[in-house]
């Protein structure tokens, strides 16, 4: 795990041209890596996240009133989110085996 | 054969070791329990099961209306009888958890039809509570170090002081079952870190909203998670574990927390929960920083992560701030600002500042609460810094904030205890398994084993016979001394705890077992006198009182008087309202003739005040009478100075030499009303007040505007009617003009017989009197 | 687009510097961190929040009958208040008994005899000194401790 820490040579070429060359990389990389399971579930996510931020612009330009019903509708996207991330991570960790994560899974002890 | 190998079987089954250690560890836990339960009977067995102090009443009152009437109708109280004339919406100022816990106790039992009445439920839940608490603790410990560590954190929880003094049978306060939440809610969350799933972690937050109902120190654990977090992302360890387990307990746990009335909007309005928020946004923000990570090199990511990184961190910032600043975010709320500004409440709010319990600790509470563990807790913190792993990185963190909010507020103290206790158990376990391990065959099974290698080698070399020979005669002289020396170290270790569990009993039975409400006294043969003058006050105002009469005394007696005496009070210990409360104190400070505008004006019936000066009862209303001034004065300084009401040395005197002030307000006349003529003995004179040590100033005085209604029988509680306004305005000293008798001669002789006027005008006809137009 | 984006770096030239996380700055080793914390627990139990709000008096002083002045070093009968001598007294013994089961745990067969056994007893008698000492404050400072 690479910590923020150690910075050697940094690169000098122009912004722009290298943060779409790096999305587009990564958007490649992704379309043919991840599994169909996983794609499905990125899908959700992603209707997940338009659903919380229709609604945060929306409250944000009509007003709080009702706020009840604001707070329960954007923590119902955020959690529903968040679950849904948790079972991705879950799922990932079980099929794939290209990521290059460490983590100390450890088993129940009873 | 079959039978032999059977019972060869049984045998071997019996004697396994995992049975006897889930026998002896269920067998301490019920010990420990029932320890813990009976220590906290003291205050049952000397007098009698009745609720203590001060907050406990209000709470057996709320429950007490609960089971009469209803959940929905407790959650929807406005109660009109306390804070006249504002009233009090109990159902949104309060934490119901309590309230809710013996409510289901009592619908259970009436159940099953055994008739508890709700008032030995309440005083004995305390106590049941501890024992579910040293449960908790053994199983946190477990989670942290190993199971014996668990066993003996959770018999210190049980009988140590620090948590006694809030848990005795009848202190029926939040804090009984908040720290068994606590812990509980703090197992959880090492379990869902430790394996990472979202069951441990739905469970987490499940607890906390549990804990959220029941006390308002949840603050506690919606900053110690978030920061156990981030401390972890800082040292390198983040894992999908952490993510997993913070993520859903922080969403879960938000919207739950928000069910509670009191609670409300605060968890995303209040600056003391935007730790979790933020620490919630950095950890999904890391999250897709590790994942976009495994897609791109290593160059490539290192210019993403950075622009990413600071654009995200500048815009959280930023938000928060901002929000701050317009008011959207409420700054720290008064009590949680004074842990950090410990100056703070003195100046500012004397009301925080006047309790006793948000003083600042000294070494003696360390030491009377803890004992022994306060030396062996640092040693554990040494044993979780030596081993550290995700879950000890909590348990330091725990401990580094817990002592030192304990140090800055006394009331704390019971948030350090837990941790205290864990930690004293890792300590105490760690030092046993080193020193009653017995080395001896280790070391021998070691030069064995290493034996047959060494005699390969020296097969090959030829040098057998000499080095085996000495090296077997060392490790025996060694290892005889070394048992000597531990055997003495673990029986010194065993008697200091012993003298410690001597310890917790004696301050339990001395210090924290007296219910306040009854003051008992012992003479010099030990045999005991009971003074009761409080319920007797009480009942008294419960049945020769108007059941609308209004009471003023002072916020301390308030939730008493509503409970014990059913009546409504003006002000109480819920202390929301800081003006009502400077209104009553200025009452009490000023001269009888502007009090009782005042008292006219809050429509008050009755005063009620406490006076020691009989008993020595050094708890009593002139020795808080500078508390009210203050607080009068933080609202009303022109009418009431502090100064005022000391001497010209700056000394605080009840006798002569007192300022006038004092001796002609409001609550010393009604403290000493009648008190110059009681002589105590033969050898004291008249007036003369037992608490402060002198004969007071102003003896033989006359109220004139209230009446002496009762008084109890060692003068504890005196209660004064407030008269109405006189028929007619009496003036003191009518202002006659002075009038001269002058003597009267008759002009009367005997020849004039008609009478004359006096000053009678001269009326020319014809001509009008002088100067009128 | 491009060309206006570029009209101020016509004046400004960007710095050429590369920041650096300095070399001394580096995650504090365990050791550290306990002590750090060994010394703010000694700090924190000594009362020096107390100390510091309530600005009780270094030591105490009482006038016996014939009208000499003579030191206190206890509060007496109160457990809510302190001078700041005592606290800082007791909060050393509390440390030196901590210190001393640490010193417990360090001690293994590897060291040679003598070594062992002296850091054993140091430690041992450290945890002993701590412990009765703290009970001769109690009885010092409330007389009726652990009677009656």
């Amino acid at each position: 795990m690479s910590k923020r820490g150690d910075t050697s040579a940094a690169l000098k070429s122009a912004p722009s041209e290298n943060l779409v060359s790096v999305l587009k990389k990564f958007y490649d990389e992704y379309m043919t890596s991840t599994s169909k399971r996983l794609k499905i579930v990125d899908a959700y996510l992603v209707y997940i996240l338009f659903t919380g931020v229709i609604q945060f612009v929306y409250c944000a330009l009509v007003g709080t009133f009702p706020f009840n019903s604001f707070l329960s509708g954007f923590i119902s996207t955020v959690g529903s989110f968040v679950l849904a991330v948790c079972l991705r991570l879950q799922l990932s960790s079980i099929s794939s085996d290209r990521v290059v994560w460490c983590f100390h899974y450890r088993p129940r002890s009873c | 054969m079959a039978d032999a190998g059977v019972k060869n079987d049984i045998r071997s089954n019996m004697w396994r070791t995992g049975a006897w250690q889930s026998l002896l560890t269920f067998f301490i836990l019920s010990l420990a329990w029932l320890v813990g339960f009976s220590s906290r009977l003291f205050a049952v067995i000397r007098f009698e099961s009745i609720i203590h102090e001060f907050d406990p009443w209000f709470n057996y009152r709320s429950t007490h209306y609960m089971v009469e009437h209803g959940f929905y109708n407790f959650l929807n109280w406005f109660d009109d009888t306390a804070w006249y004339p504002l009233g009090r919406i109990v159902g949104g100022t309060v934490y119901p958890g309590l309230m809710v816990t013996s409510g289901t106790i009592h619908w259970i039992l009436h159940m099953l039809h055994i008739p508890v009445h709700i008032r030995d439920i309440c005083v004995f839940l305390a106590p049941i509570f501890s024992g579910m608490t040293a449960i908790a603790v053994y199983f946190f410990t477990k989670e942290i170090w190993s199971a014996g560590a668990g066993l003996f954190a959770a018999c210190f929880i049980a009988i140590v002081p620090g948590y006694i003094s809030r848990s005795v049978a009848g202190s029926y306060d939040n804090e009984g079952i908040a720290i068994f939440a606590l812990m509980f809610t703090y197992y959880l969350w090492i379990k869902s870190v430790k394996t990472g799933s979202m069951f441990w972690a739905i469970f987490t937050a499940l607890s906390y909203f549990y804990m959220v109902s029941a006390w308002g120190g949840y603050v506690f654990i919606i900053n110690l998670i978030p920061l156990h977090v981030f401390v972890l992302l800082l040292m390198g360890r983040y894992s999908k574990r952490v993510y997993i387990a913070y993520s859903t307990f922080f969403i879960t746990g938000l919207i739950l927390s928000m069910q509670i009335p009191f609670v409300g909007f605060q968890p995303i309005k209040t600056s003391e929960h935007m730790a979790s928020a933020g620490v919630f946004a950095l950890i999904n923000a890391y999250a897709v920083i590790k994942y976009v990570q495994s897609f791109l090199t290593k160059a490539e990511f290192k210019f993403f992560f950075i622009s990413a990184v600071g654009g995200a961190a500048s815009i959280i910032f930023c938000t928060v701030v901002g929000l701050t600043w317009a008011g959207v975010i409420h700054p720290w709320s008064g009590r949680f600002y004074s842990l950090w500004d410990t100056g703070y409440a003195k100046i500012h709010i004397p009301i925080i500042a006047s309790v006793s319990e948000h003083q600042p600790t000294t070494w003696v509470s360390f030491f009377f609460d803890l004992h022994i563990l306060v030396c062996a807790f640092p040693a554990g913190v040494w044993y979780c810094v030596k081993h550290v792993n995700d879950e000890r990185v909590f348990v330091i963190l725990y401990a580094i904030f817990a002592s030192y909010f304990a140090g800055v507020m006394v009331r704390l103290m019971l948030t350090l205890t837990p941790v205290v206790c864990v930690l004293a158990a890792i300590a105490f376990s760690k030092t046993f398994e080193i020193y009653l391990k017995d080395d001896a065959p280790k070391s021998s099974g070691k030069e064995t084993s290493e034996e047959p290698a060494e005699s390969k080698n020296d097969r090959l070399y030829d040098k057998v016979g000499k080095t085996k020979k000495t090296k077997e005669e060392k490790p025996k002289d060694q290892d005889a001394m070394g048992m000597n020396i531990k055997t003495i170290v673990i029986i010194a270790l065993l008697m200091i705890l012993m003298l410690f569990a001597v310890h917790c009993t004696w301050v339990t039975s001395s210090a924290y077992s007296s219910p306040s409400i009854v003051l008992a006294s012992y003479n010099h043969d030990g045999s005991r006198t009971i003074l009761d003058d409080f319920r007797e006050a009480y009942y008294w105002l419960r049945q020769n009182t108007d059941d609308k009469a209004r009471i003023m005394s002072w916020w301390d007696y308030g939730y008493q008087i509503a409970g014990m005496g059913n009546r409504t009070t003006l002000v109480d210990n819920n202390t929301w309202n800081n003006s009502h409360i400077a209104l009553v104190g200025k009452a009490m400070s000023s001269n009888e003739t502007a009090a009782y505008d005042i008292m006219r004006q809050l429509d008050v019936n009755y005063v009620l005040v406490i006076f020691g000066g009989v008993i020595g009862y050094s708890g009593d209303d002139i020795n808080k009478f500078l508390w009210m001034v203050r607080i009068a004065e933080g609202e009303h300084p022109r009418d009431i100075k502090e100064a005022d009401y000391f001497t010209p040395q700056g000394e605080f005197r009840v006798d002569s030499a007192g300022s006038q002030t004092l001796l002609n307000c409001l609550m010393y006349k009604l403290s000493y009303y009648r008190f110059g003529e009681l002589q105590l003995d033969f050898r004291s004179p008249a007036g003369y007040d037992r608490t402060r040590g002198v004969e007071i100033g102003n003896k033989n005085f006359k109220l004139t505007h209230l009446e002496e209604a009762y008084t109890s029988e060692h003068w504890l509680v005196r209660i004064y009617k407030v008269k109405d306004l006189e028929n007619r305005e009496k003036v003191a000293k009518p202002t006659i003009p002075a009038q001269k008798w002058k003597k009267r001669t008759s002009k009367k002789t005997s020849r004039k017989r008609t009478g004359s006027i006096k000053n009678q005008p001269k009326i020319v006809k014809g001509k009008r009197k002088s100067g009128k137009k | 687009m491009e060309a206006i984006f570029s009209i101020p770096f016509t004046v400004l030239e960007v710095p050429n510097l590369k920041l650096k996380r300095p070399g001394w700055v580096k995650q504090p080793s365990a050791m550290v961190m306990f002590s750090m914390v060994l010394f703010s627990y000694f700090l924190v139990t000594g009362g020096i929040i107390y100390d510091v709000i309530v600005e009780p008096p270094s030591i105490g002083s009482t006038t016996d009958e014939r009208g000499n002045s003579k030191p206190v070093a206890f509060m007496p009968y109160r457990v809510n208040g302190q001078y700041i001598m005592e606290g800082l007294a007791s909060s050393f013994l509390f440390t030196i008994g901590g210190l001393g089961f640490v010193i417990l745990d360090r001690t293994n067969h590897s060291m040679p005899r003598l070594n062992r056994i002296l850091l054993i007893s140091v430690g041992f008698i450290s945890i002993l000194i701590s412990f009765f000492m703290c009970r001769v404050f109690m009885r010092m400072k409330l007389p009726g401790y652990l009677m009656a």
